[in-house]
This record gives C-alpha cells, sequence and structure tokens, in this order.
C-alpha cells in the first residue's frame, strides 16, 4: 500500500517544477566553486595544502551551510502546498490509506530529492575538477562521506521543516523560520554556546580541517536524535489534527 | 477612493497571518548577532585605527544585505501572492469591480511598506545596539541616509519578486531564483562588478563608507534601481493582466 501512495505522490509533482530547485541548487554551487578555482586558484590552494581537500571543503561548507536547510524548506513546502491548497487534505484523507503512509509518502520524497541534489552534486564535482584539471585521485571516500555527513546533519532541520510545512496552511512561515534560521546559523556556529540549534548541524558535521576540534558523530547524533523527535512530534500532531 | 479602499483591503489580508512579523524578526536576529559578535572578537575587529561603529555596523549589515534582507523579500512576496493563488482566489478578486492597476500597484506598496519597516528596525536597532555595546558617536545622519537608499536598491529586486511569485503559483520558482542570485551576490560584492549586480546594491549601500560604497554614488545607485523598479514594475504588470487565472 505504501508504494501505491508514493506512487500517487510522485504523479502529483508531474509538472511541479520541483526538479527546478533540485537541479539548481548543486548547478549554482558547482559554477560558484568552479569560477573560483578558475579565477583564483592561487589564493584558493595555499603552499602545502591538497587541491581536492580544498576543493571538497570550498563546495560542502556553501552547500551545507546555506543550500541544505532552505532546499529542505523548500521542497517540504512544495510537496505539501499541493495538499493544502484547495483544501486536497479532505479528498486526500478519505481514501483507504492510513495518515501515516501519506506522511511518510511525502517525507520519503523529500529525503529522496535532496539525495539526488547530493548525487548531482558530487557527479557534477568530479566532472568539475577533470575540467579544472585538478591534481590529484578523486578521493571518492572522502567526497561520500562529506556529501552524507551534510545529509545526516540536515536531517534535524528537514524535520523540523516538514512538521512547521503540514502545520501552517501558510508556505510564508516555514520559509520564514528557514530563511532566518539559515542566515543566524551563520553567526550562531561561531560561538560553542549556541551549538545546540538544529540549523548549524549541517556544518558541525562535515569531516573539514575547520571542524578538526569538534565531535562530528555526537553532532550527527544530535541531529538524528532532534531529528527523530520532531518526526514524531509532528507525526502525532498530523494524526490526530482534524482538518 | 477606490484605490484607498483596495490597500486597506490589503491591509486587512495582512492583519490575521503572521508573516509581516518576518520583516520585524529578521533584522533584529541580524543587530543581535551582530553585536554579540562584535563584542566577542573586539579585540580582533579594533586592531589598528579601525572605528568601532564601523565594525559594529559591518558585523549587523553584512549578512543582512547579502543574504536576509534579499530572501524575506522573496518570502514576503511569495506571501502576498500566495493569498491569491490559494483557494483561486485570484478569480473571486477579479470579479469585484476594481482596476487591475490598482490590485497589483495596492501589493506593490505594501510590500514596499514592509520592506521600510525592516529598514527602520534596522537602523533603530543598530542605534540601540551601538549605545549598549559603547561604541562611541554614531553619524546618525549618513546611517539614515544609507538605510533610505538601501531601501530604493531593494526596489528592483522586490518588482522581480513579485512579478516571479504572482507569474508562477509554485514558490519554487521565486524562492530558487532569489537563493541563487542572494549567494552569487556574495562573490559579487567582493568583486569589482558588484555595482552592476542588483542583489549586491542593498549590502554596498549599507556599508559603513570605509568598507562599501566603493565607487558607488548616491545618484547612481537611486536612479539605477529606480529605473530598474519602473521597468520591471511595467513589466510584470503587463503580464498580470494577461495572465489566464
Amino acid at each position: 500500500m505504501f508504494r501505491h501512495v508514493l506512487t500517487a505522490e510522485w504523479m502529483k509533482l508531474k509538472n511541479n517544477w520541483v526538479v527546478f530547485p533540485v537541479l539548481m541548487a548543486p548547478l549554482l554551487i558547482l559554477l560558484l566553486q568552479y569560477a573560483n578555482f578558475r579565477i583564483r586558484y592561487s589564493s584558493v590552494v595555499k603552499e602545502g595544502d591538497i587541491p581536492w581537500t580544498v576543493f571538497i571543503e570550498q563546495h560542502s561548507v556553501i552547500w551545507a551551510v546555506l543550500i541544505l536547510p532552505v532546499l529542505s524548506a523548500l521542497l517540504s513546502s512544495m510537496l505539501i502546498m499541493t495538499e493544502n491548497s484547495d483544501n486536497n487534505w479532505k479528498y486526500l484523507l478519505v481514501l483507504p490509506i492510513k495518515r501515516g503512509e501519506v506522511y511518510f509518502a511525502k517525507m520519503a520524497l523529500v529525503v529522496l530529492f535532496l539525495i539526488i541534489s547530493s548525487i548531482i552534486l558530487g557527479g557534477g564535482m568530479v566532472i568539475s575538477s577533470i575540467i579544472l584539471n585538478l591534481p590529484g585521485e578523486i578521493p571518492i571516500t572522502q567526497l561520500l562521506q562529506t556529501l552524507s555527513a551534510a545529509l545526516i546533519g540536515a536531517f534535524a532541520v528537514l524535520m523540523i521543516q516538514f512538521w512547521l510545512s503540514i502545520r501552517f496552511n501558510n508556505p510564508g512561515i516555514p520559509l520564514a523560520v528557514a530563511i532566518c534560521g539559515t542566515v543566524s546559523a551563520i553567526f550562531l556556529l561561531q560561538s560553542a554556546f549556541t551549538r545546540w540549534l538544529p540549523w548549524v548541524y549541517p556544518y558541525l558535521v562535515l569531516p573539514i580541517r575547520l571542524n578538526e576540534n569538534i565531535n562530528i558523530s555526537w553532532y550527527m547524533f544530535q541531529s538524528l536524535l532532534v531529528g527523530l523527535l520532531c518526526l514524531l512530534a509532528g507525526f502525532r500532531e498530523f494524526a490526530r489534527r482534524d482538518i | 477612493m477606490d484605490f484607498i479602499n483596495v490597500l486597506k483591503m490589503e491591509f486587512l489580508k495582512l492583519k490575521r497571518s503572521y508573516v509581516w512579523l518576518l520583516m520585524c524578526v529578521a533584522p533584529l536576529l541580524m543587530v543581535v548577532f551582530g553585536a554579540y559578535n562584535f563584542v566577542r572578537y573586539q579585540d580582533v575587529f579594533l586592531q589598528g585605527d579601525a572605528v568601532p561603529w564601523q565594525k559594529l555596523l559591518g558585523q549587523i549589515v553584512t549578512f543582512y544585505g547579502l543574504l536576509l534582507l534579499p530572501l524575506s523579500i522573496a518570502v514576503m512576496a511569495v506571501w502576498l501572492a500566495r493569498i491569491e493563488h490559494s483557494e483561486n482566489n485570484w478569480k473571486h478578486l477579479f470579479t469585484l469591480p476594481l482596476n487591475l492597476k490598482a490590485i497589483y500597484l495596492a501589493k506593490t506598496i505594501i510590500h514596499i511598506l514592509l520592506v521600510g519597516i525592516s529598514m527602520l528596525i534596522l537602523y533603530l536597532g543598530t542605534i540601540i545596539a551601538a549605545n549598549i555595546v559603547n561604541v562611541g558617536d554614531i553619524p546618525l545622519k549618513a546611517m539614515a541616509i544609507n538605510s533610505l537608499i538601501c531601501w530604493a536598491t531593494c526596489l528592483p529586486i522586490l518588482a522581480l519578486q513579485m512579478l516571479l511569485s504572482i507569474r508562477f503559483s509554485n514558490i519554487g520558482i521565486p524562492v530558487g531564483i532569489s537563493l541563487a542570485a542572494s549567494i552569487t551576490s556574495v562573490v559579487i560584492t567582493n568583486s569589482a562588478y558588484g555595482k552592476y549586480y542588483f542583489w549586491s546594491l542593498p549590502s554596498l549601500t549599507l556599508m559603513p563608507n570605509s568598507e562599501g560604497m566603493r565607487n558607488l554614488t548616491i545618484p547612481y545607485s537611486l536612479s539605477v534601481s529606480i529605473i530598474a523598479f519602473m521597468c520591471l514594475w511595467i513589466i510584470g504588470y503587463t503580464l498580470f493582466r494577461r495572465q489566464e487565472v
């Protein structure tokens, strides 16, 4: 049954432009960093640095801090908005399916899109490095580790955004929270005092040199924990809501 | 009289929804974090003959102008258009004996006013923060002028976002474009091309003189922004008039 719900959700996305942010986000980062490495190579890669390490760091920091949180908010909003408008929830929930199935089908799709987006970024980085003639072997493990770490770090934010999108009819509220949280994260991640806020996790879990004295696995755990709690709270709220 | 009523109608739509709070919260957040950051790294910032208030202002406005301001404009535009897209309200709105121009103009004016509130809160917040952190005298007048110009430089961004949000009922497009443009502006603002890029102008005008406004004169930024705004507004209105709802 879950598969049918998933297929139904997938069908709704046709003509929904959902591909636009999923493709745009990684392409933007790739283009920016390509220009960055082409024009300012000597000032980006210092003496004694491994070019690939710098390459991954430069991509992953913007990706994790700015793009992933907003992208997860945007995708959650887009997928849920189709139901909020015209009061489609009523029609959807009279079907002989469980509320949980609808909830998790939508969430599964958002996660899937984030993974696709990350894969595009990873593949694009390999292609971009070949065009740039970046010296050295391609460190596939390091690349995969960094990209999946960013995804794990974004889990908490994603669950919060998903909950907010399903809670409020108006997509303005989750988006407002997302942009305020994301831009604040730039400041918040600088001090140990505010590192418990979810918008900071995607950066703190990155296995890069700047995070050397930070316990990465602890923040991964924290992100998963906060994410699961929000998932349960959001699901409980959705299952009991009077629609 | 007719137009005043349309404006009143738009205000009523705003009243019960709390999204306008974003325009107040966003600058406040930046003031608080910027001031906190300034206090934390005061020793680093104040090396040499640095002027304390300029450093404080720099901390507050850098990320506000580059990221948060354009993004919050986009979210506000999405939301102003969303009220009508949802439940197919455009149809109800268009059956009213109103001029289409009045509707579009009223939405733009509300949007401009909301950005104005943001600027005002940023200005007042910076003054309060400067007093608390104690950075000495700050040039109130120059800062007020900068905030006003920044308000004007937001106009083209605002008109473009309004156009996109009304044109596409899908929120992915306006927000996606805004995010892409803002992140690109982080790079472009630091280069020599900053003054040709609309998303860079707000942050360049807000920056204190020593850091920003690199060969960016007041008449230049004002005229470019207002001309671009007029063009985008007319394009937006033409598309809006032809739009099938």
